[in-house]
């Protein structure tokens, strides 16, 4: 049973009166102020015996008269009922926590954890609650106790993806359209929070969000790797991105190498003010090869502080070019020369180049051999066609080059396109031809993407040849895809006749350049952007190789092994190794640079996608005076009060009635 | 002699102006001659006229008269000789030993007792000092609060009178303390005007009347009493509450009234006999009584005990 106004109980107190007056009676009725008690002994108190138990009687009597009066002002009504009541109308609770690696920052777990208990515990009688954690992915949690031994992960916040989901989960499972539900997120809301799946989800109508910030004054800035640019790749350096929040005050930073143990070498200081970044070049790594990360130290939040950078492993890259026999010694004219010297300044790992005849050694190994270099024409053997195409079906990458006299052949069989030609182009009237369109979409055209780079006409071709591929029927025109396999012109010349081309086979790709780089055929050799282009095709392969891949925390990569997959562990930033294919593939996973963007994101950034939100206070008060209007109604339709006022009355009859005998029964005998 | 047939005045006052009327007002000095002289005109109407030593008045002179005491001014208008013979009458030096412990601001229908004690008291005074009496007063409680020795100069009156006004005050009743106090203070003989309830033991009051007596000081006894205490008229069991020491006792009157009664006529008579037995007068007095009988009251008590002392005092007389 509940009441409506329980402060009427304290009309309870009303009991004590009867006992009080009855008190009253039993003692001397006041006191006398008397000159001297000299005069005076004391004389016992006097008490009817009998009229005392018959007080008793009938005090209970008004007792519970009173006690009835004051339990029908109360207003009391059965609370069961309002259970089974509210039952249909119940509302859906789902509580949302971040686990996100942001949430590593000091104090905020205990905060969210205590959150998502006030979040639970507030939910209105009759509720079904659910309880979900999120970070790149959403989980159901049994109950609060999972959720108390689960601690942040390091994987970044997808919150969009993790509001959809639960949203179409809570739409979907409500009988009716527009139930009502709400999301509580516990979050700290960052502005790195990724709500990319919000843009195009249309949030449905009867679910609600009620966002519970946690925040924490600690500060932080945070130290990641600065993605590879062509004007800096070269320099054998490590260069990182320094970032300091918004929100922080300090602005001085140490940069320093460190190992497993501690620190090692000396600290550079970095000065970044609030809000901005710097991209800093780390300083010189110790020679001690335990030492793999770098420490950025001067904040409050480590969690983003440690750049996991291995030196360069000791086992060389391997650049295969097949071709004509040793023509190192024809000096810069020849092709070989250039690719001699081209991979020479390459930063990381070393690389060797091996030259093959016509049955090299070719095993699929594509972490070890990432290039193969093909050389079309003049006297070149027969290439192994059988052995290339297996390489790049396991993921590697030829680049066929077309020199004067290339015969097609070769190209046709990796192509699996008899029809293909390869032809001598026609001299252009002036003298040369020059790149017209290059794709800078591609991998390998888009460092060069940026205006700084994008330059290409001081590389003249003074001959190329004409790569002929059988159009499919109603394919647009240049530079569209050449044939149905997916074959994609990368770089066209001002001629119309593609110079790049590359084919996707298998996980690898075929790269057909139109013409040889050394000079007699053109500039390309002797240009800026030569070693970018080779170096960018080495990639292409070793965007397989975990080694130098950046992979993030969270990422699904599964690595071939065997006849099944090897599923990496990317749970945590840091160096990992796993076996597969019979050797050790080591593998640093890096924390999602969006996580260390902790600055508060401005709550508006969701309705601005259209998502209900709550106002808490607002919902609490709400909430209330639907409980009250609950109460208010149960009370309307139960009236108890009305029984209790007629039990009252009829008390209060029998107490009249009572006493007024007693008072007759007095007076006979008195 | 005159005075052996003192009787009461008829007072100016109708019977429907009681004691009250004249409690009520306030300075206490107007009371007093308001008393004084209800009491002088009453008095002046009275067949008895003249009286023993208080009353001045000339008197031929004899031969034998004490030629200091003849009034040579009057000898000189007149040509007659008279004696002032009041002028010798007056050494008189009077105490008046007023109770204002808390027992008497006792009152259960009336005024406190100790309005009734201060205002009997001041006519006293008033009386005294108009026949140019000395008068001295000695308030106690607990213990002496105030002492203004026996004078009769200008403003005297007036400092007595402030002394009387003083709050009740203290836990019990120092009856035996302040006649002893009073003995001590006083050498010469005079007379000594007791203004209490006497709701007090009696043991060594014994002592302090004799000492009083040895003294030559004669002693009135004025026992201001209110109706309540004399005949416990109470009919509701209650506790009552000692008004000096705070105690309080559960009492149903209707066991312990008759009880009270004897107690109290017990310490009357006890109080009685004390104060025959050491010469005192004992006057009882009900709070419900006129205040201006006081006055007889007390000159009856003079006269019944205090004869040695006139004819010592009135030497003209002889």
């Amino acid at each position: 049973m509940s009441l409506l106004a329980p402060l009427y109980l304290a009309g309870l107190a009303a009991l004590a009166l009867p006992v009080v007056f009855h008190l009253i009676r039993r003692t001397p009725t006041g006191r006398t102020a008397f000159s001297s008690l000299m005069f005076l002994r004391p004389s016992p108190p006097r008490f009817a015996r009998r009229r005392r138990l018959d007080q008793i009687a009938l005090l209970a009597l008004r007792a519970l008269v009173l006690a009835l009066i004051a339990l029908a002002f109360a207003r009391p009504f059965l609370r069961s009922d309002a259970r089974v009541d509210a039952g249909p109308d119940a509302r859906r609770l789902a509580v949302l926590v971040d686990t996100s690696a942001s949430m590593r920052r000091p104090g905020l777990w205990d905060a969210a954890l205590r959150a998502a208990r006030a979040a639970l515990e507030g939910a209105p009688p009759g509720a079904r609650v659910s309880l979900h954690a999120f970070d790149r992915e959403l989980r159901t949690l049994a109950d609060l106790g999972e959720l108390e031994r689960l601690a942040p992960t390091w994987a970044a916040t997808d919150l969009g993806g993790a509001l959809v989901e639960l949203a179409e989960s809570l739409d979907a499972e409500s009988a009716e359209p527009g139930a009502p539900a709400t999301v509580v997120l516990v979050s700290d809301f960052q502005a790195g929070a990724d709500l990319a799946a919000l843009e195009s989800f249309d949030w449905p109508r009867g679910v609600r969000l009620e966002v519970r910030r946690v925040a924490t004054a600690a500060e932080n800035a945070s130290l990641h790797p600065v993605p590879p640019e062509p004007g800096r790749s070269a320099q054998g350096a490590v260069w990182v991105r320094v970032s300091n929040e918004g929100t922080s005050t300090g602005e001085r930073f140490g940069l320093a190498w460190a190992s497993g143990a501690g620190p090692a070498g000396a600290e550079l200081a970095v000065l970044c003010p609030p809000g901005e970044t710097r991209v800093v070049r780390a300083p010189e790594r110790p020679a001690d090869p335990a030492v793999d990360r770098l420490v950025l130290s001067g904040d409050d939040c480590p969690f983003d502080d440690t750049l996991f950078d291995r030196a360069p492993g000791a086992t060389p890259l391997r650049v295969l070019s097949i071709g004509p026999a040793d023509d190192r010694d024809e000096g810069p004219e020849s092709p070989g020369f250039f690719l001699e010297h081209v991979f020479a300044e390459m930063s990381g790992a070393p690389v060797e180049l091996a030259r093959a005849g016509a049955a090299p050694d070719l095993a699929p190994d594509v972490a070890g051999t990432p290039l193969v270099v093909l050389e079309l024409g003049g006297a070149t053997p027969d290439p192994p066609i059988g052995a290339l195409r297996a390489y790049v079906e396991a993921g590697g990458t030829v680049l066929a080059v077309a020199r004067a006299g290339a015969a097609p052949g070769a190209l046709r069989a990796l192509f699996d396109e008899p029809r293909l030609d390869l032809r001598e182009a026609a001299r252009a009237a002036s003298g040369f031809a020059l790149l017209a369109e290059i794709d800078f979409e591609h991998p390998l055209f888009a460092p060069f993407a940026d205006p700084r780079y994008s330059d290409f006409t001081k590389i003249r071709f003074w001959r190329h040849r004409l790569l002929e591929l059988p159009e499919p029927p109603g394919s647009p025109g240049p530079p569209g895809p050449l044939g149905p396999a997916g074959t994609r012109v990368l770089a066209r010349l001002d001629d119309g006749a593609p110079l790049l081309v590359e084919r996707p086979r298998g996980r690898g790709r075929v790269l057909v350049l139109a013409a040889g780089w050394e000079p007699a055929d053109s500039d390309l050799a002797r240009s800026s952007k030569f070693a970018p282009l080779l170096i960018g095709m080495l990639a292409l392969s070793r965007q397989l190789d975990l080694a130098t891949r950046r992979i993030l925390v969270g990422e699904r990569i599964a690595l071939a092994a065997g006849g099944g997959e090897v599923l990496l562990d990317t749970a945590t930033p840091g160096h990992h190794e796993v076996e597969a294919l019979g050797r050790v593939h080591a593998y640093t996973v890096h924390l999602d640079p969006r996580e260390s963007r902790t600055d508060p994101l401005d709550e508006t950034a969701l309705a601005r996608l259209d998502v209900a939100l709550v106002d808490p206070a607002r919902n609490a008060l709400r909430t209330e005076r639907t409980r009250q209007e609950q109460r208010l109604e149960l009370e309307e339709r139960q009236k108890l009060w009305r029984w209790l006022i007629l039990a009252a009355v009829v008390g209060l009859l029998l107490e009249t009635l009572w006493a007024g005998r007693l008072a007759r029964g007095a007076e006979a005998t008195g | 002699m005159r005075g052996s047939h003192l009787a009461r005045p008829r007072t100016r006052w109708p019977d429907w102006v009681d004691s009250d009327a004249v409690l009520a007002i306030e300075p206490l000095e107007l009371r007093a001659r308001v008393i004084v002289e209800g009491f002088l005109s009453g008095l002046h109407r009275s067949p008895y006229h003249g009286f023993s030593v208080e009353f001045s008045e000339y008197r031929p002179y004899s031969p034998g008269d004490d030629l200091r005491y003849l009034d040579w001014k009057l000898l000189a208008r007149t040509d007659r000789r008279y004696i002032k013979r009041f002028e010798d009458e007056t050494n008189v030096r009077c105490h008046l030993l007023v109770d204002l412990s808390r027992s008497m601001a006792f009152g259960a229908e009336r005024r406190p007792k100790v309005e009734y004690a201060i205002t009997l008291a001041a006519t006293l005074a008033r009386f005294l000092s108009m026949q140019r009496d000395a008068v001295g007063l000695l308030t106690f409680a607990e213990d002496v609060l105030d002492f203004v020795p026996a004078r009769h100069r200008p403003g005297h009156l007036l400092r007595l009178f402030v002394a009387l006004e003083r709050a009740t005050s203290g836990s019990a009743t120092g009856l035996v303390a302040s006649l002893e106090r009073i003995a001590s203070l006083v050498r010469r003989r005079g007379v000594v005007v007791l203004v209490s309830d006497v709701l007090a033991p009696l043991a060594g009051l014994d002592v302090a009347l004799g000492a009083l007596r040895a003294r030559g000081q004669d002693v009135v006894v004025f026992r201001v009493l209110d109706p309540a205490e004399i005949d416990f008229p109470f009919d509701r069991a209650a506790t009552f509450e000692d008004l000096e020491s705070g105690r309080s006792l559960y009492v149903d009157p209707v066991h312990v009234g008759r009880s009270y009664r004897e107690a109290f006529r017990a310490h009357e008579r006890g109080l009685a006999a004390l104060a025959a037995e050491h010469g005192a007068d004992l006057v009882p007095w009900r709070t419900d009584r006129p205040l201006v009988e006081c006055l007889f009251e007390y000159l009856q008590a003079r006269l019944r005990r205090g004869r040695s002392v006139l004819r010592r005092t009135a030497r003209g007389r002889r």
